[in-house]
């Protein structure tokens, strides 16, 4: 079954009164479990494209289709909750709760989706050291790498138990054995866990850790290739 | 886990939370000692007005206290003194001779109000006996006693053990007049009042004026402030031809004093915390603004509106009520301190005494005030974070997140 589909989904700005086709006619469709890279130079539109996937803006035109259910009609207060239970974020940066521990920062979302204390404790451990932080716990972010910073984010992410997880250009800031690291951690979660991954980036050596490349050029899709 | 992130996030930017909590600390500590200060002074003028001059109650027949005629006599006034001291809630009473009078020395001559007295009754109704700076209250035994203030003796350059007359007019119309000897000199915080009142024996007025044992007032003093208002009522039922009055009717500047003191309070308050409210909400603003990401991202991983302002609104309290009990703690150590020794105003306040004010105040709070002042601090808090709590809400995470 497919976990995201989109219709002809297209997205126009105006700029200084310019229309600019940020996203621009995508019918895609992403299948449960995918390891996906979408692709493209800057200003080519994942952003746009990944942001609207994810409920945080909506299509000028075109429709959004998330486990089933269409988003793109959804109110904003219906898109919080569902954003809450359905969908994993990681961003570029700023990712985490500063005055939180990593162990609290993946707890607050388990919180907010009104987890007992006991199972947000066991899952927030657990997933810790899936991405091998389980010995940094109780650090904050700011005792904490960017690439540890950015695998507790993962960890967040997975904390929800969403249908996928959406990961914005999450290496962008990272050195290279910081972002292979990233990589061999969601690989892993993706395999281990059936967990769906669909990331942006425009990093070659990320790129060739994807099964699936999506290519998009001025906000269209350019090329769509699976490797095995 | 939201009410400790907002309590950390206080102390995210210590420096800039250090300067408001001080600010507001400051802002409480210094309304609260001006506040106590006002209610001290106050207070002192409504016991000394009552102490000193008014007592709570005094019972005149119908007019007198307007016309002060000779004449107007408080019907049987010994057999209501008596039924007056009978009542449970009386603590004291006494009854008087009022004349109008001139008091003359050899060289000048003052208008006055002559109070006949009985001494020992009169010191349950009155503490002008503990004001006696020179002499004493009619304790030595000399012919036709009388005790002056300290202002008139000024003005009329007489000195203790000299003798001064005292002329008026006697109840058939006549005018009399008699020599007097000072035996004591009294001050008491209202120079007005010490200049205008002279204390005779009520024997003695009744000799040189020819009054016999009328009785023109009736003073009383009751067990507490609250009985004020039931006796008085009893009296003016079981006397319907006398007009009894409290200390509110006889002092009636005093009472507006009291009440528009409170009333100055409350609105003195009110704009210290609206002021503070500019102050915490710039803070909170400055707070939101710099987190613009890290709130983007919490919308986006979907927390709920509801749940983001009330994170901006723990914080502002959390802020706030730190400040604020700082400067709770402050303020009432600072009022209990000065509430024993006393702020010596003499220095800038020569003026205080012709408005019979004590020199020294002694600030005074009630106890219960304090919780009302940190509820004050939270409601501030609430309303001060309003502005930054929507601003916080209306975010919108794409934006916020963006990195470009
Ligand atoms: N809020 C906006 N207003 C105007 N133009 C925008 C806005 N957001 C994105 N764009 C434009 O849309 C295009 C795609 O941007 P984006 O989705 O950020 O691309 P990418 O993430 O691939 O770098 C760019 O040309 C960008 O300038
Ligand atoms: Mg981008």
């Amino acid at each position: 079954m497919a976990v995201i589909k989109t219709d002809h989904l297209s997205r126009v700005y105006e700029d200084h009164g310019v229309p600019v086709k940020a996203v621009d006619d995508v019918s895609l469709s992403i299948e449960e479990g995918e390891f996906t890279a979408i692709v493209g130079p800057s200003g080519s539109g994942k952003t746009t494209f990944l942001n609207m996937v994810g409920g945080l803006d909506a299509p000028s035109s075109g429709t959004i289709e998330v486990d089933g259910k269409q988003i793109s009609q959804m109110k904003q207060n219906e898109l919080i909750g569902f954003r809450l239970r359905h969908i994993g974020f990681v961003f570029q940066a700023y990712n985490l709760i500063p005055v939180l521990t990593a162990k609290e920062n993946v707890e607050f979302i388990m919180l907010l989706q009104k987890k007992s204390k006991a199972e947000r404790d066991k899952r927030a451990t657990e997933l810790l050291d899936a991405v091998g932080l389980g010995d940094r716990l109780g650090r904050r972010p700011h005792e904490l790498s960017g690439g540890q910073q950015q695998r507790v984010a993962v960890a967040r992410a997975l904390a929800s138990m969403p249908s996928f997880v959406l990961a914005d250009e999450p290496t962008a800031n990272l050195d290279s054995t910081s972002a292979e690291n990233l990589l061999d951690i969601m690989e892993r979660l993706n395999k281990e866990q059936k967990m769906t991954f669909v990331f942006s980036t425009h990093d070659p050596r990320v790129v060739a850790r994807a099964h699936r490349v999506v290519t998009l050029r001025d906000g269209a899709i350019e090329s769509d290739e699976t490797r095995s | 886990m939201i009410w400790s992130i907002a309590w950390r996030n206080v102390w995210r930017n210590g420096k800039r939370s250090g300067i408001l909590i001080g600010a507001i600390a400051f802002g409480i500590w210094a309304g609260l000692l001006m506040v106590a200060l006002m209610n001290g002074m106050a207070e002192q003028q409504v016991k000394a007005a009552i102490e000193t001059r008014t007592s709570h109650i005094q019972i005149h027949s119908e007019g007198f206290r307007s016309h002060r005629d000779i004449k107007s006599i408080i019907p049987q006034g010994d057999s209501l003194l008596t039924a007056v001291r009978n009542m449970d809630e009386v603590v004291g009473a006494a009854e008087r001779a009022v004349l109008t009078a001139m008091a003359s020395s050899a060289t000048t001559g003052s208008g006055i109000q002559l109070i006949g007295i009985d001494p020992d009754a009169e010191k349950q109704v009155t503490d002008v006996y503990t004001k006696v700076i020179e002499g004493d209250y009619f304790e030595t035994k000399k012919r036709n006693p009388v005790i002056i203030g300290k202002e008139l003796a000024d003005k009329l350059g007489v000195q203790l053990g000299k003798k001064i007359v005292l002329t008026g007019q006697a109840k058939d119309g006549s005018i009399a007049a008699g020599a007097f000897r000072i035996v004591g000199i009294y001050q008491t915080v209202n120079s007005m009042y010490d200049e205008m009142t002279v204390f005779v024996k009520r024997s003695d007025v009744a000799k040189t004026f020819g009054i016999g044992d009328d009785v023109h007032e009736i003073a009383i003093v009751v067990n507490g402030i609250a009985a004020i208002d039931p006796v008085a009522k009893t009296l003016r039922d079981s006397n319907p031809s006398l007009e009894v009055a409290t200390w509110r009717n006889l002092s009636p500047e005093v009472a507006l004093t009291k009440d528009s003191t409170a009333q100055m309070n409350e609105i003195f308050m009110i704009v210290i915390l609206i002021a503070l409210i500019f102050g915490i909400t710039n803070t909170m603003l400055m707070g939101v603004l710099e987190r613009m990401r890290e709130l983007g991202v919490i919308i986006a991983l979907g927390m709920k509106h509801g749940m983001i302002f009330l994170m901006v609104l723990l914080e502002t309290v959390f802020l706030s009520l730190v400040g604020g009990l700082l400067g709770i703690i402050l303020g009432w150590g600072t009022v209990e301190l000065l509430g024993k020794s006393g702020i010596d105003l003499s220095a800038v306040s020569s003026g205080l005494a012709a408005f019979g004010m004590d020199t020294v105040i002694y600030p005074q709070m009630a106890a219960s005030e304090y919780p009302v002042v940190v509820f004050l601090v939270i409601i501030t808090a609430i309303v001060a974070s309003i502005y930054p709590g929507l601003k916080a809400i209306r975010l919108n995470p794409i934006q916020a997140i963006r990195t470009y």
